[in-house]
């Protein structure tokens, strides 16, 4: 185990405004920036907070719904004992995808055959974390902490599952994670993990489950769903998907 | 799907922007403590309500207190049981971060008798009410606070300079599809507003001509619409300052010159003290 480490923000700015100069580090095989982490501003670290970074060696750069599953659970195993304030610290998913993470980074999200200022933008986009949506959506190591943390606050006992419903298509991931206060909402989107199981039409297709949602949404406004028997939510969740697949 | 101020039920709830009953009030002081260093919260709460037949509900079990604590950042999203006496709640450190809301609630908790209320509008009269489980029957005002230091960081944080060529010389235009509030000039225009920064009266003048028209554009946008913008980094900060400043930043008639001119710290007076006026 090891601390957890984080870049000053005046490391972070100087990284963000030199992209295109060091465009090389970040796309070729052999790019690292050890040379750069080994100035003050690369090493700053949280005593109470411990990692083991032996799983990020394992991430898998392939990107498909089960790879994400896996690779989730591999930076959850890493980085656990990280609150969620700390988890939207720009600082710390920065620091990781430059230095332990950078190889994974680089294969999962750089393309070939794209220009230098195409690939600045994929830079800034996935090893970068200035804010909610692209720290949860869209940086390298960041997304994947945080599918495995709400997969956690929903199934405590089986984060797997809940891993594996969410990220069944992207679609999928992105109207239920992006949805905050649907999926912040632990009884609410627990039920609709359940009604994900038990009824295949929900997520058969993408369009099936968009037009769930909006079903949810318009009848679910106003209900007290922190109050409510699980059963109670789940037959409301049933006459939604009855109401989405009858329209 | 949220419980906000737009929701509407089929039957009468007690809050203040309604008259279901009256002028009877549903209130809750909350006052928010914060540990800088760990992020721990604490919320003191103290509530009152005066409609007599929700009293009686909460007094036989039938109905209880709730309050509602959301945080779009961590995904908190918790109703903690409340006493309307007052108390206390503990919220770790690390489990909040950013805009908060606390939205005080009563919930039937149980089957209810018939509603026996002397107070209700007229359009309920000779309606007869009885409620169930989580039926909500009172919504207080919902308060805010934010937690972290982004309400301490430095306004200039949230603006870049960028050059967009297309920009007619010695014009500005603003951009807020970024982390940062983009301030746009063709090349030239640029490279005058960074050499008027070399001077502390360069600076105030940049701060009056530039920054303060630019930041007023940027709160009438987000007034007509900050849901668009709300997960943009300079977002973030700015509703973190205007949490601590006091400001509406959704408030259905802004004043945009007066708001700009408390974010940016009364930036004519840093002119005239800069001129040594």
């Amino acid at each position: 185990m090891s601390r957890l480490s984080y870049i000053t923000q005046a490391t972070l700015d100087g990284l963000y405004e030199s992209i295109l100069e060091h465009i090389t580090r970040y796309r070729a095989d052999d790019g690292t920036f050890e040379d750069l982490r080994q100035e003050p501003g690369w090493n700053l670290s949280l005593d109470d907070i411990k990692i083991d970074p032996t799983p990020f060696t394992e991430l898998d750069p392939s990107g498909t719904p089960m790879v994400e599953v896996e690779n989730s659970l591999r930076v959850w195993k890493a980085m656990y004992e990280m609150t969620r304030a700390q988890a939207c610290e720009d600082r710390i998913w920065t620091r990781l995808s430059h230095v332990e993470c950078l190889t994974y980074a680089r294969h999962r999200w750089l393309k070939e055959g794209r220009s230098d200022e195409e690939t600045a933008k994929d830079v800034s986009k996935h090893f970068f974390a200035p804010s909610l949506t692209v720290c949860r959506d869209d940086h390298a190591i960041a997304r994947l902490w945080w599918n495995a943390r709400i997969a956690k606050l929903l199934r405590p006992d089986d984060q797997k599952a809940a891993l594996t419903l969410i990220l069944k298509t992207a679609d999928i991931r992105s109207n239920f994670i992006e949805r905050s206060y649907t999926a912040s909402r632990r009884e609410l989107a627990c039920a609709i993990l359940r009604v994900m199981e038990r009824n295949e039409w929900v997520t058969s297709k993408e369009r099936n489950y968009r037009d769930f949602m909006k079903v949810v949404n318009k009848f679910g406004g106003g209900m007290v769903f922190e109050l409510l028997p699980a059963e109670q939510i789940d037959d409301f969740m049933d006459e939604c998907a009855a109401k989405a697949s009858a329209a | 799907m949220r419980l906000n101020n737009t929701t509407r039920f089929a039957h009468p709830v007690l809050r203040n922007d309604t008259s279901d009953y009256g002028d009877k009030e549903f209130t809750v002081e909350l006052t928010t403590k914060e540990d800088r260093k760990t992020g721990k919260i604490i919320v003191e709460y103290v509530g009152t309500v005066n409609e007599p037949a929700i009293q009686d509900y909460i007094a036989n079990d039938c109905a209880a207190a709730f309050l509602f604590i959301h945080c779009r950042r961590t995904y908190y999203s918790q109703s903690h049981p409340i006493t309307l006496s007052g108390g206390s709640l503990d919220l770790g450190p690390g489990a909040l971060l950013g805009h908060v809301t606390f939205r005080p609630i009563i919930c039937a908790i149980s089957e209810t008798p018939e509603l026996l209320s002397g107070s209700l509008h007229d359009e309920y009269q000779g309606l007869s009410f009885s409620f169930t489980n989580a039926d909500v029957l009172a919504v207080g005002d919902t308060y805010w606070y934010d937690v972290g230091l982004d309400k301490l960081a430095p306004m200039e944080t949230i603006f870049v300079l960028e050059t967009l060529d297309e920009v007619d010389p010695d014009q500005t235009l603003v951009k807020l599809d970024g982390e940062k509030i983009a301030i746009c000039a063709n090349e030239v225009t640029k490279n005058k507003l960074h050499h008027m920064r070399n001077s502390v009266e360069g600076r105030h003048r940049l701060l009056n001509s530039v920054y303060l028209p630019a930041l007023m554009q940027v709160l009438s946008s987000v007034a007509t619409g900050i849901d668009e913008h709300e997960d943009k980094r300079w977002c973030q900060v700015l509703r973190s300052k205007a949490t601590e400043l006091n400001i509406d930043l959704e408030s259905p008639s802004p004043e945009s010159l007066r708001d700009a001119q408390k974010f940016l710290k009364s930036p004519l007076s840093r002119l005239f003290a800069s001129e040594g006026n």
